[in-house]
């Protein structure tokens, strides 16, 4: 075998790497759903960046209250005369911010102690995963709005304090992928090759279980975004503690939606407005996720393509030396 | 199934077992936070001339817990009586357990006619827009079905507070619609999944109709995956139920929670004692719900002997 066959096996490899990924990406755009989602996510996290550089904060002005939408304000004016638009631009931040590291804080949680579960087995196994059982069957977000009442009402900490709670579902699941890669012949290898725990853990189990597990951060976002709606519709601003001022840094666009049922008599534009945003967004992530899943399972069927869009690699067998 | 029987017993017994040593440390937590709250001891929480409430001390709250929710003492509040408590126990359970049906009724059919008519618009549009209600707040969704179902359509009538079937109607719907959004999903999912199996092609082969494959042969199998979904949300399901009672004016497990209760110059939420009973008591329901679900799962599940 002469080098230049080596050097065609290499280029054939990585021409493969390239149609594995051209195929992941037409399942994740199979019904187009995720596309449409991952834009919108896209422009959402545009505007909660650019958009407190480009908006004012909403002034007070009395005379423009409960205004119906119009040209000047598109999506109508708040109680004492804010444009709720802009309220929404600026509070967009912070609840992706509360998406964001309620997710990240959990999944973080999780894959540390799944993994340790996993990789160790034996004692620690069983402890850790009792304690994840004992994690599922406590009311998490009594404790989340403890956390929140004695740290200070602000996204950075409804989204810690949620985080803190929502673990146990992806330590359980890092534990379950965490099995089987260890039962596989690899971690055989590992061990005979003089791996550690930790070199184990984080070069052979952490990069086989990674794929699931941005999977699970996208629908963990949802699911912290749709627990933050229920630890605010549960008024923590207004416990004693926080003297019952809405305290600064809290303008989110969740406050928008507990205080727009309010309103629903006359002013629907209130209501209609952050819960649109609000639904849309969570739709989003649950159609991203979708199409993740979709991109990680290769036994799921593709649709028929009636043209090929890109060359054919494969060259035939023959025209090879 | 004798094998199957004493299986099933004994991972129940187990369970039950737990529950107390469980109980016994949320009691614990509940404690050990009270102290961490600066609240429960500091005089800035107090109305001026008022002094702050003096934190109780630890056996204070494993005694009134222990006791079996005997008669508590809340914070510096009203005395909430045996009564009162297995009273919202009761309401909170008739949300909680009719939303849980009436999502399972309306949610699982869909689920399985989405997944049997992948073609059909009308059914995929059914199964996006449950999933969609499953997203909605459920104290905005409390907000949209009292101005649909009371004030629009005048179907309900609207009172606030509990006392006949009418009270329990609105409220249930809130719950149940978060609760459909997934069991939608995860029906649909599941059933997908099951009706691609080669014991399905088999009973297909023998002769089964559709219906029969579904009914005897893949909805089992299908319903594991949901369950194994639900048992971890029914703390999520619970505080829907919280919401729901907030938004209704019903006096269940939320009141509870003593957060709208303005208790002058006490810490109304966050001192060991009233944080470790409340935890106390969503924990024993948060438990017994988790029990029935895992009872359900060993049922349904065909490998569980």
């Amino acid at each position: 075998m002469s080098f230049a066959a080596i050097s065609d096996w290499h280029q054939r490899a990585s021409h493969g790497r390239k149609r594995r990924r051209r195929l992941a990406w037409r399942r994740f755009c199979r019904n187009g759903l995720p596309v449409i989602g991952l834009a919108y996510i896209a422009l959402l996290f545009i505007v909660a960046i650019v958009g407190p550089f480009v908006t004012r904060q909403p002034t007070v002005n009395i005379f423009q209250a409960n205004l119906s939408p119009s040209w000047a304000h598109p999506f109508g004016t708040g109680q004492y005369g804010q444009d709720l638009l802009t309220q929404i631009v600026r509070g967009l931040g912070g609840t992706l911010l509360i998406g964001v590291t309620g997710a990240a804080i959990s999944v973080a949680i999780g894959l540390i102690v799944g993994i340790a579960a996993g990789v160790f087995g034996g004692i620690i196994d069983a402890v850790l995963m009792r304690f994840t059982d004992f994690a599922f069957s406590i009311p998490t977000l009594i404790i989340a709005l403890f956390i929140v009442v004695v740290t200070g009402f602000s996204a950075w900490n409804v989204g810690l304090s949620i985080g803190l709670v929502t673990w146990a579902g992806c330590a359980r699941m890092a534990r379950g992928l965490a099995l089987s890669v260890r039962n596989g012949t690899l971690m055989d290898s590992a061990i005979l090759a003089g791996g550690s725990r930790w070199y184990i853990a984080t070069r052979y189990v952490l990069p086989q279980i990674a794929s699931n597990m941005i999977v699970f951060f996208v629908f963990q976002v949802a699911s912290v975004l749709f627990q933050s709606t229920t630890l605010i519709a549960l008024d923590p601003q207004y416990v004693p503690l926080t003297g019952g001022q809405l305290p600064p840094g809290s303008n989110l666009l969740l406050n928008l939606l507990n205080g727009g049922g309010g309103s629903y008599i006359g002013y629907r534009w209130l209501f209609w407005f952050p819960l649109g945003v609000y639904c849309s967004m969570v739709i989003a992530l649950l159609w991203i996720g979708d199409g993740l899943q979709a991109l990680l399972n290769p036994q799921q069927p593709l649709p028929r393509r009636w043209f090929a869009t890109w060359p054919r690699l494969r060259t035939a067998r023959g025209a090879r030396g | 199934m004798p094998g199957k029987r004493y299986r099933i017993i004994r991972v129940i017994g187990l369970r039950i077992a737990v529950i107390p040593m469980l109980l016994c440390i949320l009691i614990i937590l509940g404690n050990a936070l009270g102290y961490l709250n600066p609240a429960a001891t500091s005089q800035s929480s107090a109305i001026p001339g008022l002094s702050a409430a003096k934190p109780a001390p630890f056996w204070h709250s494993v005694y009134t817990s222990l006791v079996a929710i005997g008669t508590l003492h809340w914070g510096t509040g009203p005395q909430i009586t045996r009564e009162l408590v297995l009273r919202s126990l009761e309401i909170s359970s008739i949300l909680t357990f009719g939303s849980l049906f009436v999502s399972a009724v309306v949610g699982i059919p869909c689920g399985i006619f989405a997944a049997l008519k992948p073609r059909n618009p009308l059914w995929q549009a059914v199964s996006a827009f449950c999933v969609l209600l499953g997203q909605v707040p459920p104290a905005d969704m409390a907000v949209i079905l009292i101005f649909t179902f009371s004030l629009g359509w005048h179907l309900i009538p609207l009172s606030y507070g509990w006392g006949s079937v009418a009270d329990a109607i609105l409220p249930i719907m809130t719950v149940a619609c978060f609760n459909i959004g997934y069991m939608v999903k995860y029906t649909e999912s599941g059933m997908r999944e099951v009706m691609q199996r080669s014991f399905i092609a088999a009973a297909r082969a023998r002769g089964a109709g559709t219906a029969s494959v579904v009914a005897h042969h893949a909805l089992r199998p299908a319903l594991t995956g949901l369950l194994t979904f639900l048992g971890p949300q029914t703390p999520m399901t619970l505080f829907c139920t919280v919401i729901a009672e907030q938004a209704f004016a019903i006096p269940g497990i939320g009141t509870m929670l003593g957060i709208k209760v303005t208790t002058y110059g006490a810490p109304a939420f966050g001192s060991g004692t009233t944080l470790s009973i409340t935890l106390f008591i969503f924990g024993l329901f948060i438990m017994v719900l988790n029990l029935l679900i895992d009872i359900a799962y060993l049922w349904l599940n065909p490998l569980a002997d």
